[in-house]
């Protein structure tokens, strides 16, 4: 398939999820075979996305910041990522590792998730990015362990924790 | 005194006068007071002291009063006043209860003539809230009253929650006399209706003497139909002291059946079809029961549905156990099965969540199902909005749906209740650790404890209602809190999250039992268990004096940490001190104090010894109990006790917004 139907399914994807009222102030910057998306999610969280359609790998930018790299919650969302792509969680809500390559990249101790894919596979690898990221934002970080971290970073209000 | 001379039977002078001939001759009763607490001798003096003390006692004046028979207004030659006139209209309503303050003297006296239930409290925002959470474990209409400006005032933070929960609440306050309006005389004038703009379905202040009965019949509208909501109605003395001999003179003066219907929204076969159709095509679907099924009595066309085709059913609202947290089909604890849901059906959901705040997928299908269309695409995107009563909409889909198993789906509800239940027995482990640490008792160990005694020991685990406050406290002890059939479950701070009425919900919770209300019916007379925290109690204590002297058998555990909840947001050594309170401070005596029992624990093994002697006594001498558990502001440290506190996800067992 060639590589620019494949950026026109990513944004089309994405503003699926934009017109559910998922994802708030969605925009679109390509240069080349790299597009750039932006928008808010949940609490207001600011996304950044690049889609790079040579390597076929849509990336969660600088999801989680001041993550120390090898520290306890580094290790702790690694270990959460894998196993979403394991049988420990039921099928739908696995990422299927032969189809998509799910990569935890920690640069300057900021945390980014990458998903890889295959040709053909660019439906299934953007519902299932969106929904891993989904489960990281809402079930990762639901922990009390990471409280102030969630107030300093995802806009948490302490009250409502 | 406040109110017009003229239109008051009742003198207060007259009325204290008699109160203190009724004290004199009253008889000592016997309340079975008692604080116990470990280890603890009694001060040398304390016998000395003890016989010079007159004893508590409940006032023959009371018990007289409260077994009075009940009057039938007739209008006649007398007449009837304005204030009688309306409690007749209450009367023939079926107000299931009132609770107040005295204060808008000829109103709550006329209804409480007429035989309707009426408990009289301590302050009158705490009465408010027990007005709340009465009508939130029975679904029924209920009132609060209190006197003009200060107690009017006093009850807006209950008010405001009762909006929140949609309770049907009737808020009476009476208001000074219009001829005295902008003439800064006498006292306590204050514009009432401003005050609830926005924490009210209806107000209206009523100025017209003859049109009493007609906003009567507005306010039951009001409340019986649609969504349920606050009704506020304020009463200068023109009108309730005002007097009328025969029907003609008042307004609309017309049968129930001609000033509101019971008629209710039904879909439409075309909505049912789709509803069924989208359920059909889902994997995984889940019911959100809101407070509408309960509040609308569905729960039995709620079970009916998700029995036929193997729906997930998870509860939200201020109240639970419409659907029983030990079903099958429950993801009341089953938080790791919400995002796997493909099709959620919102019934009888009152406050939407916005997306986001419910876990639920980005891709989740969405239909919701409410008493009236205005709502419907509120905060959250829907595939199918349906117009229809929740119980009405319930049985048409029980009845239209094939029936269909769903193992996988049930298999992967029953493994994520099983999860819940394994990360719980962790948090106790980690609690017992903790408390054996410090020698005072972590919220894990208070939810297990609790939990273990009301419903895995003598007590059947459906007969206790609960009252649960609290805060930081309650993000631990929900997790063991169970709901097994409707109105079991109050979940006091839903949403507006007002720290304190706690007490008053337990009290409204009990007079629930006491008179067998609604769905409490079965389990008459038993007492109630509740639980809040060291800030919350400071606010609703006092009416321990009510629930004691109205013979409520009522247990509230006290998680006392010796701080407010939100410690935690002290961002510097000199903002602590704003946030803590003395440390050890004896609840428990202050319940003591007011005639009722108090216990002090420091163990889980004491604790545990407290319940079942505060459940004697409740049982056997209609008594009530503060249970005051010492605890630690050091557990809501996740560096010390991590993980400091548990967080919540909703809907289901852990949820307060939504």
């Amino acid at each position: 398939m060639a590589k620019p139907d494949e950026t026109a399914l990513v944004l089309a994807a994405f503003q699926h999820y934009a017109a559910r009222g998922s994802f708030r102030s969605l925009t679109a910057e390509g240069v080349g075979a790299r597009t750039e998306l932006r928008f808010t999610w949940l609490r207001d969280v600011a996304c950044r996305v690049v889609f790079d359609a040579t390597s076929r790998t849509l990336t969660f930018v600088e999801l989680l910041p001041a993550i120390g790299r090898g520290s306890p919650m580094d290790r702790a969302l690694r270990a959460f990522v894998k196993r979403h792509t394991s049988p420990d969680v039921p099928v739908h809500r696995r990422v299927d590792p032969r189809r998509v390559k799910v990569t935890v990249v920690n640069r300057g101790g900021a945390a980014s998730i990458a998903f890889a894919f295959k040709t053909r596979e660019v439906g299934y690898a953007v519902q299932k990015a969106v929904h891993l990221v989904h489960d990281v934002l809402q079930d990762f970080l639901n922990d009390g362990r990471y409280l102030e971290y969630c107030v300093d970073h995802f806009n948490l209000n302490p009250e409502m924790a | 005194m406040s109110e017009s001379t003229k239109a008051e039977r009742l003198s207060r002078r007259r009325f204290l006068a008699k109160s203190a001939i009724g004290a004199g001759a009253a008889a000592a009763l016997t309340t079975g007071a008692a604080s116990i607490a470990a280890g603890e001798a009694a001060p040398a003096d304390a016998s000395d002291a003890a016989s010079n003390m007159l004893p508590i006692r409940v006032a023959d004046q009371f018990t007289k009063s409260i077994n009075e028979a009940p009057i039938a207004f007739e209008f006649g030659e007398k007449g009837l006043t304005g204030a009688e006139v309306f409690a007749r209209v209450c009367k023939r309503e079926g107000l299931a209860a009132l609770f107040c303050c005295p204060g808008n003297y000829t109103m709550i006296n006329a209804i409480s003539a007429t035989g309707i239930p009426a408990y009289g409290g301590r302050v009158e925002d705490i009465m408010c809230a027990a007005a709340d959470g009465f009508s939130r474990v029975t679904g029924e209409v209920v009132a609060t009253s209190g006197t003009e400006g200060p107690g009017f005032a006093n009850m807006i933070m209950s008010i405001a929650s009762a909006n929140r929960a949609h309770t049907p609440l009737l808020v009476l306050a009476s208001n000074m006399a219009m001829s005295n309006e902008d003439r800064v005389g006498g006292i306590q004038q204050m514009y009432q209706q401003a005050t609830t703009e926005g924490i009210r379905k209806y107000g209206k202040r009523i100025t017209i003497p003859n049109r009493i009965n007609e906003y009567a019949q507005t306010a039951f509208r009001e409340l019986k139909s649609g969504v349920p909501g606050v009704v506020h109605l304020d009463f200068p003395s023109e009108v309730h002291g005002a007097r009328f001999k025969d029907p003609s003179e008042l307004k609309d003066y017309w049968e129930v059946g001609k000033y509101r219907s019971d008629c209710v929204a039904h879909p439409s076969a075309k909505d049912i079809t789709a509803a069924v159709d989208l359920i059909q095509k889902a994997e995984r679907p889940m019911i959100v029961a809101g407070q509408g099924v309960f509040q609308h009595k569905g729960w039995e066309a709620l079970k009916r549905t998700a029995e036929k085709n193997d729906i997930a059913v998870v509860e939200s609202g201020p109240v639970r156990g419409h659907f029983g947290d030990d079903h099958r089909l429950s993801a009341n604890l089953a938080s790791d099965a919400l995002g796997s849901a493909d099709l959620v059906i919102f019934v009888g959901q009152y406050l939407m969540p916005n997306v986001g705040e419910y876990r639920f997928n980005p891709d989740v299908k969405a239909i919701r199902v409410h008493p009236v269309a205005e709502d419907l695409g509120r905060n959250w995107p829907l595939d199918l909005g349906l117009v229809s009563d929740e119980k009405a909409a319930l049985e048409a889909l029980a009845d239209a749906l094939p029936k269909r198993q769903r193992a996988a789906w049930v298999a992967e509800l029953a493994a994520a209740r099983k999860k819940f239940e394994e990360v719980n027995d962790e948090y106790y482990a980690l609690g017992l650790k903790y408390s054996q640490q410090t020698g005072v008792v972590h919220p894990a160990v208070i939810g297990k404890v609790l939990a273990d005694f009301l419903y895995k020991g003598d007590i059947p685990k459906e007969q206790t209602t609960f009252a649960q406050g609290g805060w930081t406290g309650a993000s631990w002890t929900r997790r063991w809190l169970r709901a097994y059939r409707p109105g079991q479950m109050n979940n006091c701070p839903y949403q507006y999250y007002p720290i304190g009425p706690d007490v008053g919900h337990l009290l409204g919770a009990g007079a629930a039992m006491q008179l067998g209300t609604g769905p409490q019916k079965a389990y008459q007379g038993a007492p109630v268990f509740g639980f809040t925290g060291d800030a919350g109690i400071a606010y609703s204590a006092m009416e321990f004096d009510t629930l004691t002297k109205y013979k409520i058998p009522a247990i509230m555990t006290v998680y006392n940490n010796n701080a407010w909840g939100m410690i935690t947001a002290a961002q510097g050594p000199r903002s602590h001190h704003m946030y803590l309170f003395q440390e050890n401070l004896r609840y428990d005596r202050v319940a003591e104090a007011l005639g009722a029992r108090g216990e002090y624990v420091t163990t889980p093994e004491q604790y545990k010894a407290a319940l079942g002697r505060a459940y004697q006594a409740a049982t056997r001498e209609k008594a009530s109990t503060l249970i005051n558990v010492q605890s630690s502001r050091e557990f809501l440290s996740t560096q010390a006790f991590p993980p400091g506190t548990p967080r919540n996800l909703e809907p289901g067992i852990t949820a307060y917004m939504h």
